[in-house]
């Protein structure tokens, strides 16, 4: 839509490389800010948001390498050449930051799920400001529609050479508003601590599904089918909404358990109930 | 926080990097693909390796007998390179359906163990068919396409079923070619994107890009030994033997050649007639016949076979061509065995005097979306909207007039097959402005502008495609009440209005007013004249002007002409870009046959920083030179324009009433030319053309 805002110095200056930069910076400010209720330090806000680049550079580079079994020389290569960037696909970016978190926390004794309760919906509040960035690049676009709100993309944009003239489904302004509606729902979500893991299951499902639907949208052979009925970042979409599914039931389970056996149990029981809740695994 | 320092450092960079580097989140397509390469190890192991992508051809026309495909080709590695071709294939027995795509390499004859595969990274991987060791291959029964002297010729077969249909996105894969050089040693290789069509029991491999029927026309590439991965940088299209045109395949006669259209044959014996001319840019003689086709789509007559000798130029009567003797009415396919440069011109006789005259370019390609930017209908003024269907189908052109605050639908028409629809519009309601087009078929169009019976203006269909957020015109002129400019700047495609910043100049490069805007309303088109331009009013001045609309691109034209009298006119589109060679295919100057004849040329350096030499020569019809080639150099910025017998250091020039002018430019010019005769009863502006 607006690919370039201007230049400087001759190189031209990218608007998803600027929302890119914008959402960075949103989210040091935002887990700064959560990082005590995450049990966390400046430290560990820094290092998170290093392991998340990394994740963005490389991963899916290397789920490249990994599916294709190439592990040549020219593979590494351009591995090590992190500004030429790869396909880069949500897919294995999240999953490689979930995974490069989990790794950290297990490392640094941080409960993991107190951690993502706090930075999840700081993640799909980033996650919404990089799609802007998609809207603005004409990237991640949907296929032409009627609608009334179908959107026109400017020539020379890959929304426009796919679909010369067409209106499309503006998929990147979809996940916009389903991952920023969601990151606002919670963000005010107040659990209680008994509850830990809720909103992070809350996150994965709700997020997991608004992926899979909104990318049965797009256009783009960045959706490049792997089976006949879900492009592989549906997969993983998918597969986020069965683990935050499954987590929802066990924080749930584990819930009733706390919750009933404290209030069930002697009235000066109830008084040291977050304390307890700090021994539940 | 310096107990954090390396890690902000590197939160910092990446922040400040990343708007640099980040284009697109899901660009895979410029991304992942590295430059095309070529790798030769010292053992004779050898490997080429190119991202591709892309769909199946655009299907134009599916008719008994006859199809055409338009093939479009993108290099994601240089922007805006564009290689987009369309071939005709003629013949019985067989259907588009079964038309598909292969790579036709040549290799040294000597190279063997060829294989060959794909791999999105998505998942799909496979190995590609790969055929050696072929001396030729048939593009027709009576054409093959051969291997050059010790070489060979290998068929690489992408699976077809991995081309998404036309309209579905594409789909890259990286596609790889091994090979075995033996003894070892720098090789050189060619290659050719062709179609195979199966016609009874024989295949046929038919060149789509380049469409070039032998290996010698095309440029060949070099991959040295040890010089690890190099970079493979195919061609410009100026370099490729491009017909600039459809090429045209027939299966059952085995003849091939390319077309031109000319949208326009309008004879009545000592009333109008057509010019139709070429010329020849090449090194090889060229040899075209013209088939006229009346309006209902029957053919009306066909020339003798017409040779254009190598750099040679040639312009004939329509009615002398096509053995017309009678009142005909319809357009003219030229069909040629190279692509030539082309005219025509419309004469207008009322009184047995030429008294009205104006020409436009021949057309290479075809449109699906179109506007004819000047339309003028009141004031005296009437416009004959000619649309051409040159395919085997019939089909139907939806037009919506435009006007100076809006635009309207006026209604579908039908078109039949290789027939045309000519209209005054007079019945759909008088106005001024420009027409858009649209069609699900390939179509040309062309308006016819008169005055009364004194002058005549041609405008030819803009594809809507070729629309520019920048346009030139390189000549604006105004001699209060004997010679007016006018500008017609049409705002289709865009979702609003258009604020246009009108740049006048003067000859010299200096500013004849500051910058000024424009708004030209969504769909509607704006007319522009002399003082409008920024010529000063009340005096006689010229220079050249630019018009910008960033994000929003138009089409226009411009329009010379006599204000007063109506006794001349003639209008062409503005220019989008420069060109550093090009050609104009028609000259005429000096006294013939009693007419005097003057044609002057206009060449602009749009840099307003760099200086830019330029040569123009001007050539008699058989390509010898007629004077002396001139050499300029433009300051930024500085308009030459000049009568051809005043240009500095052209010597003497021969008269002549045919011929051709070209010229060259270290850097992109504007430029045009303008004939005439010294009573004025007549002026015709000429297009540059480029090769």
């Amino acid at each position: 839509m607006w690919p370039t805002l201007g230049t400087i110095g001759g190189h031209s200056v990218y608007a998803y490389g600027v929302m890119i930069s914008l959402a960075l910076g949103l989210w040091l400010v935002l887990a700064v800010l959560f990082r005590e209720r995450a049990g966390l330090t400046t430290g560990d806000v820094l290092n998170c948001a290093l392991l998340g680049i990394a994740a963005y550079l490389f991963a899916p580079k290397l789920w490249a390498m990994a599916k294709t079994g190439s592990f040549g020389v020219a593979a590494w290569l351009d591995l090590a050449r992190p500004w030429q960037q790869g396909a880069t696909g949500t897919g294995p970016v999240v999953s490689a930051a979930a995974l490069a978190w989990l790794g950290y926390c297990l490392i640094r004794r941080i409960p993991f799920l107190p951690l993502m309760d706090t930075q999840l919906p700081v993640v799909l509040l980033v996650m919404a400001v990089q799609r802007i960035g998609c809207f603005l690049a004409g990237c991640c676009y949907g296929v032409p529609t009627a609608l009334p709100w179908g959107v026109c993309f400017p020539p020379g944009l890959p929304a426009e050479l796919a679909y010369p003239g067409s209106a499309v489904h503006p998929t990147q302004l979809y996940y916009v508003l389903t991952f920023g509606s969601l990151a606002g729902l919670l963000l005010l979500a107040r659990p209680r601590p008994a509850r830990a893991g809720a909103v992070t299951a809350a996150g994965w499902l709700g997020a997991g599904l608004a992926y899979a639907f909104v990318t049965t949208l797009r256009g783009d052979h960045g959706a490049a089918p792997l089976s006949p009925w879900a492009t592989t970042t549906q997969l993983v979409a998918l597969a986020f909404a069965a683990a935050g599914l499954a987590l929802a039931l066990a924080v749930w389970r584990r819930a009733r358990f706390l919750e009933s056996e404290f209030l069930s149990g002697p009235a000066d029981a109830a008084q040291p109930v977050a304390q307890s809740n700090r021994r539940i695994p | 926080m310096m107990k954090y320092a390396w890690q902000v450092l590197l939160l910092v960079a990446f922040a400040a990097i990343i708007p640099f580097v980040g284009t697109g989140c899901s660009l895979g397509v410029s991304s992942k693909l590295g430059e095309p390469t070529a790798c030769l190890k010292p053992d004779g192991a050898g490997t080429i390796s190119v991202w591709m992508g892309g769909t199946r051809p655009d299907v134009e026309e599916e008719a008994a007998n006859a199809v055409t495909l338009a093939y479009s080709f993108q290099d994601y590695h240089h922007e805006g390179v564009m290689y987009d071709s369309r071939i005709r294939i003629l013949g019985s027995d067989f259907s588009a359906s079964a038309i598909r795509g292969v790579g036709i390499l040549q290799f040294p004859a000597d190279i063997t163990d060829f294989s060959a595969s794909y791999d999105d990274y998505q998942g799909q991987a496979g190995s590609i068919t790969v055929l050696a060791g072929l001396p030729s291959v048939p593009i027709t029964p009576t054409v093959t396409l051969n291997a050059e002297a010790g070489q060979q010729l290998v068929i690489v077969r992408v699976p077809w079923e991995l081309v998404p249909e036309f309209g579905q996105p594409e789909q890259w894969f990286l596609n790889t070619l091994n090979f075995q050089v033996n003894p070892t040693r720098d090789i050189q290789i060619k290659a050719i994107m062709a179609a195979v069509v199966k016609k009874g029991g024989d295949y046929y491999y038919l060149p789509v890009c380049p469409a070039a029927t032998s290996f010698a026309e095309i440029p060949a590439f070099d991959i040295r030994v040890g010089a690890g991965e190099q970079e493979i940088q195919f061609p410009p299209v100026a370099d490729l033997p491009h017909p600039g045109g459809p090429q045209v395949y027939n299966l059952d006669t085995g003849d091939v050649y390319t077309v031109r259209y000319f949208p326009r044959l309008n004879y009545t014996p000592g009333a109008h007639t057509e010019g139709f001319g070429f010329v020849n840019t090449q090194a090889e003689p060229v040899a075209a016949t013209f088939h006229g086709y009346a309006n209902d789509g029957q053919a009306v007559g066909e020339s003798a076979v017409m040779n254009w000798p190598a750099q040679g130029q040639g312009a004939y009567q329509s009615d002398w061509l096509l053995g017309l003797s009678q009142a005909t009415e319809g357009w003219t396919e030229a069909r040629m065995t190279r692509g030539m440069l082309g005219f025509f011109l419309t004469q207008w006789f009322p009184w047995g005097f030429l008294e009205g005259l104006d020409g436009a370019n021949v057309f290479a390609e075809t449109m699906r979306i179109g506007v004819i930017p000047r339309i003028q209908m009141q004031n005296g003024y009437s416009t004959e909207v000619r649309i051409v269907n040159p395919s085997a189908d019939g089909m139907t052109v939806a037009l919506q007039r435009s006007y100076a605050t809006s635009g309207s639908y006026i209604g579908s028409f039908p078109v039949p097959a290789r027939g045309a629809l000519v209209t005054d519009l007079t019945a759909y309601g008088s106005f001024d402005g420009a027409l858009y087009l649209e069609s699900g078929h390939p179509f040309i169009a062309t308006a016819t502008i008169r005055h009364g019976n004194d002058c005549v203006a041609t405008a030819n269909a803009v594809a809507f495609g070729d629309r520019a957020e920048t346009l030139f015109a390189s000549h604006i002129v105004l001699w209060p009440g004997i010679y007016s400019t006018s500008i017609n700047l049409y705002n289709g495609g865009n979702s609003s209005d258009v604020t246009a910043e009108i740049r006048p100049y003067y000859a010299n490069g200096t500013p004849m007013a500051a910058p000024f805007n424009v708004t030209v309303p969504r769909s509607a088109t704006v007319t522009l004249t002399d003082t409008q331009l920024g010529l000063p009013d009340g005096a006689s001045s010229e220079g050249w002007l630019e018009i910008r609309s960033p994000g929003k691109p138009l089409a226009g034209c411009i329009t010379f002409g006599d204000p007063a009298r109506h006794l001349y006119e003639s209008t062409l589109p503005l220019q989008a870009a420069g060109s550093k060679n090009f050609y104009y295919a028609q000259v005429a100057n000096g006294d013939v046959g009693g007419v005097v004849y003057s044609t002057g040329i206009s060449v602009v350096n749009p840099s307003t920083t760099t200086p830019v030499n330029i040569s123009i020569s001007v050539h008699k019809s058989d390509g010898t030179l007629n004077g002396n080639v001139v050499n300029r150099t433009l300051a930024p910025g500085e308009k030459y324009v000049r009568q051809l017998s005043t240009m500095e250091g052209i010597g003497t020039l021969e008269n002549q009433a045919s011929g051709y002018i070209h010229v060259t430019a270290e850097a992109p010019v504007l430029s045009f030319v303008l004939f005439f005769d010294q009573q004025f009863n007549f002026m015709s502006a000429v297009q540059a053309q480029s090769k």
